[in-house]
C-alpha cells in the first residue's frame, strides 16, 4: 500500500501484464485521491501530528466548549490530581504562584473577622455612658477612627519590662534596659541562648536566613517579640498583650539606631561602650503606660451598695439612738428618789428593767413614757419598799399623818419635828401614830400647840369660877344668880360641843355646899339639894344632864369663926370639870 | 567594655562542659546540650587592664548523632578546642572540626585544650600530635578539669590572642 503513492510505478516482478496494467489504469483514474486518502490515514495514525492539529483548534474549542460546563466538569478532576502533583512535586512553585493572591486575602479574611467583631463591641459599648467612653467617643470622632477600635487600643493591657540590643552575627548585647522591679538575669546569656534558638530554629527548618523568629511566647502572659535588623535585633520582653502599633515603634528605634551606628557596624570588635548612649531611648520605649482599664460597676450595684448602708446607717443610728434613750433613762431612774435599780438588760431587742420603788417616789412609768423607747420593748417589774433617806420618811409621815393647815413637819436623822396648831385629836393621832412610821425614831413636838386643849383649859377655868350663892336655909339660889346658872350653861354646852371634838369625856360635877352653922345633916342635905336644885336649872337650859352629876358638900369639921359675911360665901354651888382621857392631863 | 563570643568546640565527652563548669557564670542547665546543642554561660577577665566579658558557646560535643552546627560558629572571636588526652580520636575530631570551621567563618584565633591530663598512665598522645598542632600555630594547653589545672590559663590565652595583645 505504500508504494500506492508513486506517480512512476513499475512493473512488479511477481505481478502479471494484466495486474499490472489494471493497476496501472487505477493509478491513472483515483491516483490523487488515494494518495490524499492514504495521506490523511497516516496523519491519524500520527500522534505529534494530531497534538499539533489538536493545540490550532483546543483554544478555540475550550472556548465554544466553556458555553457550558460539560468541559469544566470534565477537566476538574484531572485539574485537582494534577494541582496535588504539583504541591508534592514542588510546593514553592504553587506558594510563589498563589502569594501574591494568598496574602491579602488572609489580611481581608483577618479585616472582616476583625471588623465583625469590633461592631459587634461597637454595638456592645454604644450602649454603656460612662466619663471614660465619652472621652474615648472624642478621640474616635477626632481620628475618624470606630469607637471600637479605640477601645481596643485603650484597654490592652501590657508592659514592655525589658530591651536588649543584640548584635546580630556574634548575639552580644550591646545595651539593655529593664522596667522598675524586672528581676534581671545575665542578658548576655539569655541574649546568647536567644540567639543560638534562632540559629537552632533556621537550622532545623532549613529557613534561607531571610525568615526570623520574631515572637516567642511563654505561659500565656509574656512573650518576647524579636525585631529584626542588618546588624541588630532587638529582643522586647512583654508581659500583657501590646498593641501591634508598639511593632511600628520598635522598628522606627531599631531604624533609628543602624542609621546612628553606621559607621561602628562594619568594625564592631566586642566593644560594647559606644552603644552605651542610645540606652535612654531604649529606656523610652520601656515607659509604656500600663493601661488599666477600671471595671466599671453597675449602677444597680451602687444602688444595693448604698441601699445596704443606708440600712446598716439607719440601724445603726436607730440602735445608737435606742441606746441613748436607754442610757438616759437608766441614769434618770438612778437618780430618782425612792428608786432602786436591781437589774437593767437588754435581751432580744427588748429592755427589762427591775427594781425597789418607794411608794412616795415618782411613778417609773413617767420617766419610761418620757424615755420615748417604744412602751412594748420595754418591761419593768417593781418591788415595794421603804426608802430611809429623811425626805421620803417625811412624805410618808405626811402621807399618813395628814397635818392639817397651820402644822408643819420635817424629818433629821429619824427625828420628825412637828410644829405650829393641830387640833387635839389630830396630836393624839400623831402619838398614836408617828413612831410606827418607817424610818421615824422619835418625835419632836415642843412646839407644837395644842388649840382644843387651851379652850378646854379656858372653858374649864371659866367655869369653875362661876359660884351659885344661896341665902341661909334655902336650897333655891338666890334670884340675882340666874345669871351666873346662865353663863355656867352656856360654857358647859361649850365644853360638851368640845368633848365631842376632841373624843374626850368630859364631866361637870355640880357641887352643892352649905355653911358651918346648924346640924350637919341639916347642912348635907341642905348642900345636895343645893346641887340637884342647880343641876335641874342648868337641865332647863337645855345642858345635857348626862354630862352633870350633883354632889352635896357640907363644910364640916373645923369650926370657921367669921362674920355673916364670911359665912355667906360658904352657901353656894361650884362646878367642878373632870375629863377622862389617859394621856390629857387637865389640870394644869 | 569589650564582650567577644568564642566557642568551645571538640568531640563528644572530651570534658568541654566540666572544664568550664566551676570557672564561668551559668544560667542555663546542661539539657539545652541536647536540645537546642549549645549552652552559653559568661566569663569575665581583665586583659591587658581592660574588662572583657567573653559570652563561651559551649557547643554539644560531636558525634555519631550530632554534628556541630556551623551556624552556632557565627559572629565568633576565637575557638577553644577540646582534646581528650585519653582518646587520640579526639584530636582527630578537633582538628576535622577546624577545618570545617575555618571553611565556615574563616581562621580565627584559636587553642588547643588537652584536657584530662590527670590521666596520665591512659595518655594517647604522640609527641608527634603535639608537633603537628604547633606547625599550625595553635597553642596547646595541657588541662584537668578534675584538678583545675590551667583552665583559667587558657580563656586568659584566648582573650589575649582575640584582643590582639602582643
Amino acid at each position: 500500500m505504500v508504494e500506492a503513492g508513486r506517480k512512476d510505478s513499475k512493473r512488479e516482478p511477481s505481478e502479471t501484464p494484466d495486474v499490472y496494467q489494471w493497476r496501472e489504469l487505477r493509478d491513472l483514474l483515483n491516483g490523487p485521491e488515494r494518495q490524499h486518502l492514504e495521506e490523511i490515514s497516516d496523519h491519524l495514525n500520527d500522534p505529534v501530528y494530531q497534538a499539533k492539529a489538536i493545540s490550532k483548534v483546543l483554544s478555540e474549542a475550550i472556548t465554544l466548549g466553556s458555553k457550558n460546563d460539560r468541559i469544566a466538569k470534565a477537566l476538574q478532576p484531572n485539574i485537582d490530581v494534577a494541582l496535588k502533583a504539583s504541591v508534592q512535586k514542588n510546593p514553592k512553585a504553587i506558594t510563589d504562584a498563589i502569594f501574591p493572591v494568598l496574602g491579602p486575602a488572609i489580611r481581608k479574611a483577618i479585616v472582616a473577622t476583625l471588623m465583625r467583631m469590633i461592631q459587634s463591641l461597637n454595638h456592645t459599648l454604644n450602649q454603656s455612658v460612662s466619663v471614660r467612653g465619652l472621652q474615648w467617643r472624642w478621640e474616635a470622632f477626632r481620628s475618624r477612627r470606630p469607637y471600637a477600635e479605640i477601645v481596643l487600643l485603650k484597654t490592652l493591657i501590657y508592659r514592655v519590662e525589658q530591651i536588649f540590643l543584640i548584635h546580630r552575627r556574634t548575639g552580644v548585647v550591646l545595651v539593655q534596659a529593664a522596667a522598675d522591679l524586672v528581676e534581671l538575669q545575665d542578658p548576655d546569656l539569655i541574649s546568647g541562648m536567644l540567639t543560638a534558638i534562632q540559629d537552632f530554629v533556621n537550622d532545623s527548618f532549613r529557613n534561607e536566613g531571610e525568615e526570623m523568629l520574631d515572637t516567642l511566647r511563654m505561659d500565656g502572659d509574656h512573650s518576647v517579640w524579636i525585631e529584626q535588623g542588618a546588624e541588630a535585633v532587638l529582643c522586647v520582653v512583654i508581659r500583657g498583650t501590646p498593641p501591634l502599633e508598639l511593632r511600628d515603634r520598635l522598628r522606627a528605634l531599631l531604624d533609628e539606631i543602624h542609621h546612628l551606628f553606621e559607621k561602628q557596624w562594619p568594625q564592631f570588635d566586642g566593644d560594647v561602650s559606644a552603644f552605651a548612649m542610645v540606652k535612654p531611648k531604649l529606656e523610652e520605649a520601656l515607659d509604656v503606660k500600663e493601661m488599666v482599664p477600671k471595671r466599671r460597676v453597675s449602677p444597680l450595684i451602687w444602688i444595693l451598695v448604698a441601699a445596704i448602708v443606708a440600712i446598716i446607717g439607719f440601724g445603726v443610728w436607730f440602735e445608737y439612738g435606742q441606746y441613748k434613750k436607754w442610757t438616759r433613762l437608766l441614769g434618770l431612774l438612778r437618780a430618782e428618789p425612792g428608786i432602786v435599780l436591781l437589774k437593767s438588760e437588754r435581751e432580744n431587742g427588748r429592755f427589762l428593767i427591775e427594781g425597789f420603788k418607794d411608794p412616795q417616789a415618782r411613778d417609773p412609768e413617767e420617766l419610761i413614757t418620757r424615755s420615748e423607747i417604744d412602751a412594748e420593748n420595754i418591761e419593768s417589774r417593781w418591788l415595794p419598799f421603804y426608802a430611809m433617806d429623811d425626805d421620803f420618811i417625811l412624805r410618808r409621815s405626811e402621807e399618813i399623818l395628814q397635818p392639817p393647815q397651820g402644822v408643819v413637819m420635817a424629818v433629821a436623822h429619824g427625828v420628825l419635828d412637828v410644829s405650829g396648831e393641830a387640833s387635839h385629836r389630830w396630836i393624839k393621832r400623831l402619838e398614836r401614830h408617828a413612831t410606827s412610821i418607817a424610818g421615824v425614831e422619835n418625835i419632836r413636838r415642843n412646839l407644837l400647840i395644842d388649840a382644843d386643849m387651851d379652850s378646854l383649859r379656858r372653858l374649864k377655868r371659866d367655869l369653875e369660877g362661876q359660884d351659885v350663892y344661896f341665902s341661909t336655909g334655902r336650897s333655891e339660889p338666890d334670884s340675882d344668880q340666874d345669871k351666873v346658872i346662865d353663863r355656867a350653861a352656856d360654857l358647859i354646852r361649850q365644853l360638851l360641843a368640845l368633848q365631842a371634838q376632841m373624843e374626850v369625856m368630859v364631866r361637870i360635877a355640880v357641887i352643892g355646899h352649905a355653911d358651918p352653922t346648924g346640924k350637919p345633916d341639916f347642912n348635907f342635905n341642905l348642900s345636895q339639894q343645893r346641887a340637884t336644885s342647880v343641876l335641874r336649872l342648868l337641865t332647863v337650859r337645855k345642858v345635857d344632864p348626862l354630862a352633870l352629876s350633883a354632889t352635896g358638900r357640907p363644910e364640916d369639921g373645923g369650926v370657921v369663926e367669921g362674920t355673916s359675911r364670911d359665912l355667906e360665901l360658904f352657901r353656894k354651888v361650884t362646878f367642878k370639870l373632870m375629863v377622862t382621857e389617859d394621856q390629857v392631863k387637865i389640870d394644869d | 567594655m569589650i564582650k567577644k563570643k568564642i566557642c568551645m568546640i571538640g568531640a563528644f565527652a572530651v570534658g568541654k562542659t566540666s572544664l568550664v563548669q566551676q570557672h564561668v557564670h551559668s544560667i542555663f542547665s546542661e539539657k539545652y546540650h541536647t536540645t537546642v546543642g549549645v549552652k552559653i554561660d559568661k566569663k569575665t577577665m581583665v586583659v591587658a587592664g581592660r574588662q572583657v566579658d567573653l559570652i563561651i558557646w559551649d557547643l554539644h560535643g560531636e558525634d555519631d548523632f550530632q554534628t556541630v552546627q556551623m551556624s552556632y560558629l557565627r559572629g565568633s572571636s576565637g575557638f577553644i578546642y577540646v582534646v581528650d588526652g585519653t582518646r587520640r580520636s579526639t584530636l582527630d575530631i578537633a582538628m576535622k572540626l577546624k577545618g570545617r570551621a575555618d571553611q565556615a567563618v574563616g581562621p580565627l584565633p584559636a587553642i588547643v585544650a588537652l584536657n584530662k591530663c590527670d590521666l596520665e598512665s591512659r595518655w594517647e598522645m604522640a609527641t608527634d600530635d603535639i608537633h603537628r598542632l604547633a606547625q599550625e600555630k595553635i597553642p596547646v594547653i595541657q588541662t584537668s578539669a578534675k584538678t583545675g589545672l590551667s583552665v583559667e590559663p587558657v580563656f586568659q590565652a584566648l582573650a589575649e590572642l582575640v584582643l590582639e595583645v602582643p
